[in-house]
């Protein structure tokens, strides 16, 4: 398994998007991914496999009812290819 | 429709609390929830371990009134003002 080398997008819709870290393990049935994607909900994440390409992609989304007083942390969009040997 | 795989949540165990202006969250992320072994894996590059943050308000709070949510992989932490913090109208008096 390995990563391809064109992850990260940067263009699309004028959206950040950020390769996130993962964690891949292997059970006796087949392979966990785990990542983190704050600020993805459920719906808005797409999980496929392609081709033998496993390509995750999640919108972040989260909104406040309020003005911001203090931002040390933006919420960024997530998307990541593997191929799958 | 079939899909080659599921999705699974692991929530992060995290303590939130307020003592006079000062809000506190700590916690551990763990690698994963069970037990895997080390050999198991392909990779490991999430960050993990305990955090602990402090973060001094602007204003006074109500500390029984304060509210914790984690969504999303997201903690909210929603604070209300102490009553005396708030803004009071003062009606003017012309004379």
């Amino acid at each position: 398994m390995s990563r391809q080398p064109n992850t990260t997008e940067s263009t699309r819709n004028h959206e950040r998007y950020v390769a996130p870290p993962v964690d891949i393990y292997e059970t006796r049935d087949g392979l966990v991914v785990l990542a983190d994607l704050p600020g993805v909900a459920q719906e808005a994440l797409d999980v496929r496999v392609d081709n033998n390409v496993l390509t995750i992609r999640g919108h972040a989304r989260h909104a406040v009812p309020g003005d911001v007083t203090y931002r040390e942390y933006e919420l960024v969009n997530f998307f990541r290819q593997f191929e799958l040997q | 429709m079939w899909k080659p795989w599921r999705l699974v949540s692991i929530p992060i165990p995290c303590n939130v609390s307020v003592v006079g202006n000062t809000l506190s969250i700590a916690g551990e992320k763990r690698r994963v929830a069970g037990d895997v072994k080390p050999e198991a894996f392909h990779r490991s590059e999430r960050a993990t371990g305990k955090f602990v943050r402090h973060i001094e308000l602007p204003v006074e709070v109500d500390e029984n009134k304060v509210q914790a949510d984690y969504k999303h992989g997201l903690l909210t932490v929603t604070l209300p003002k102490a009553e005396k913090a708030k803004p009071k109208q003062i009606a003017v008096q012309v004379g």
